[in-house]
This record gives structure tokens, sequence and C-alpha cells, in this order.
């Protein structure tokens, strides 16, 4: 009795505490996001410094709090090329908007696009260690771009087609 | 005149005004208050001032507030920064120790932004010094002459391109 007293007070107290603190992060954002803290920010997966495998997108995070996170995360983890700013569109052939929620309540999109040209200058197989020049998915069509945001293995939690 | 008379009584013709006191700004609003305020006109807090003036029941508040943050954990990542300068007109109507507290202002916001290993600035359309009208429609307890103030209430500011925003601050500090 006494033990699922305490069991019950506890996950009380978790719900309680994650309630408030989800409160105070999202009233925390929407003062700091007025003070002008938010920004966009680009990382072109399509251009990879050595050691990086391309893919076919870029990814662009709008009003974010995290922009400068982001761009050292665009380096770090796929030695890609970040910038500010939203991704470049010319050459898009369609883009994917992430359903995941994020902190900061930024908008996430990937945009795909028709790196024939790419291809056609480098090669087909300049990735790493002899592999294709360009990680799967490369799309050619919106078509291909719908299957891409549709794949949960690649979007766990979700996306939605953009037009171009 | 018989000495054994009582002297005529010469009434005048005014009576004599009774010594004026000099007429109380508000005797039930200490003069000074620091008070430190969550959210509201300073955005995240602030640290507050609050002068009332001698014939009138109004107060000039200023504040200030102040937030560094290292966004980036990469080294190399420059931290973003936050300051604030509330300034507001406060007026208070209602009993002596309750009062209903209306002001119009302005905030100052200045806003550095942070930076990646590379130095890159990554700046929104609020980055560098902007101003924000203010304004507070709120309860405040006033102690009578003085000790520990307490508020709370709806803190809306509009700043462009931003917009309205519909805010609200507590606040604790000390009259006197």
């Amino acid at each position: 009795m006494r033990v699922s007293w305490w069991l019950a007070s506890i996950s009380l107290s978790l719900v309680a505490c994650a309630v408030a603190c989800s409160a105070i992060t999202s009233v925390a954002v929407t003062g700091a996001d007025f003070g002008g803290a938010t920004a966009d920010a680009h990382c072109d997966r399509r251009f990879v410094t050595d050691g990086g495998q391309a893919s076919a997108f870029c990814q662009e995070a709008i009003a974010t709090l995290a922009a400068s996170q982001f761009a050292d995360d665009c380096r770090g983890k796929h030695q890609a090329t970040a910038g500010t700013g939203l991704c470049p569109r010319a050459r898009v052939i369609a883009g994917c908007k992430l359903d995941k929620k994020t902190d900061d309540h930024s908008t996430v999109n990937d945009w795909y696009y028709d790196v024939s040209d790419l291809i056609a200058e480098a090669g087909a197989s300049r990735g790493v260690e002899g592999g294709a020049t360009f990680d799967p998915p490369v799309p050619t069509d919106v078509s291909a771009v719908a299957r891409a945001c549709a794949d949960r293995s690649r979007y766990e939690e979700g996306a939605e087609l953009i037009p171009p | 005149m018989n000495a054994a008379e009582p002297a005529p009584v010469i009434a005048p013709a005014v009576a004599p005004a009774p010594p004026q006191a000099e007429e109380p700004r508000d005797e039930h609003v200490p003069s000074n208050a620091l008070f430190f305020e969550v959210l509201g006109t300073g955005l995240l807090y602030s640290i507050n001032y609050q002068r009332m003036l001698d014939r009138i029941p109004l107060g000039l508040r200023a504040g200030v507030s102040f937030i560094t943050y290292k966004v980036s954990n990469a080294q190399g990542s420059g931290n973003l920064l936050l300051a604030t300068l509330p300034l507001l007109v406060t007026y208070y109507v209602g009993p002596p120790r309750h009062k209903l507290e209306l002001g119009l202002g302005a905030t100052l916001i200045y806003f550095s932004a942070s930076s990646d290993a590379t130095g890159t600035k990554f700046e929104g359309p609020g980055t560098g010094l902007g101003i924000a009208a203010s304004g507070v429609i709120g309860y405040r307890y006033v102690p009578e002459t003085r000790g520990v103030t307490f508020g709370a209430g709806f803190t809306p500011l509009l700043r462009s391109p931003k917009g309205f925003l519909p805010w609200g601050g507590a606040s604790v500090g000390y009259a006197f």
C-alpha cells in the first residue's frame, strides 16, 4: 500500500515536472524569439569535405534558437557545408517538411536536388571507399521525393512533401 | 473703563485657517521600490527600481536584464547575448494596500547572435538594438511604509517586425 502510494507520488511528480519544464521551455523560447534570438541556418549535404559522404539534399532549420549548434553539427557530424539562411532553391526537385517536434518550435525541411550535373562532373563512384557519390535516395522527380518523405525508416516521426 | 469690567472681545472678521499640512502624494505608497520581475516587460527577467513622484500617484520605473548563453558546444563558438532595459510610467489606483497597477512605457532590447566554430554569426530579424512598446495592467501589494511588495500582471509588448507579444510577469521586492 505504502509502496504504491510512493510510486503514485513519484509518477505524479514526474508528470508535473515534465509539464512544468515543457511550459517553462516554451515560454522562454517565445521570449527569446521576441528578443531576436531565432535565425535560419542550412546544412548542404551535397558538398562535403574529405572523408564525408555526400547526399542529394540540404537541410534547413527555420527560426531556430540553435543555429550555430546546427551549423557546427553539420560540419562535425556530416563534413557538409553549413551556412546562414535557407537552403539554395536552384535545381530543387521538392522537399520534405519534418513532422518532428523541436524544443525551440523551429521548422526543419529537407530539400532534394537534381544532382545529375554533379554526378556527371565528379563520376558515380566518388563516395567513401569508392562507394556511390551520393547516398541514396537520389530522387529524380517529385514522386521519388514523395516516397522519401513517406519513408518511416528515414523520417521516424513522418514528413510531408513540399512541392517545388 | 472700570478695572473690574471685562475687556471687550473683538472677534476677527475671518477666522484664521488652521495650519495646512502639505498635501501628501499618496500616503499609502512608499517612495521607492526595488524588485525582481520574472518575465514581464524585461522579457525573461529584470531587476527594477521604481520612484514615486511627490504630488501625483505616478511611478517612474527602470529595469535591466542581461543574459548570455553558449548555444553551440563546439570549440571557438560564441555566446548569444540578450540585454533589455524596461522603462515604464506606472499609475496606482485602489485601496491602500491592494493596488491596480497601470503602466505604459518602452523596452530597449539588444540582441547579439551566437556564432559557430568558424565565427559565422546567425542573425535573425531581431538582431541588434531594438525597441518595443510595453504596458502593464496588474495587481500590486504595497506595504504601508516599508516592507515586501509583490505583484503580477499582464505585460504585453509590441515590436516591429516581431509583432504583438501577449506576455505576463510576476515580481517581488522591497518598498521603502
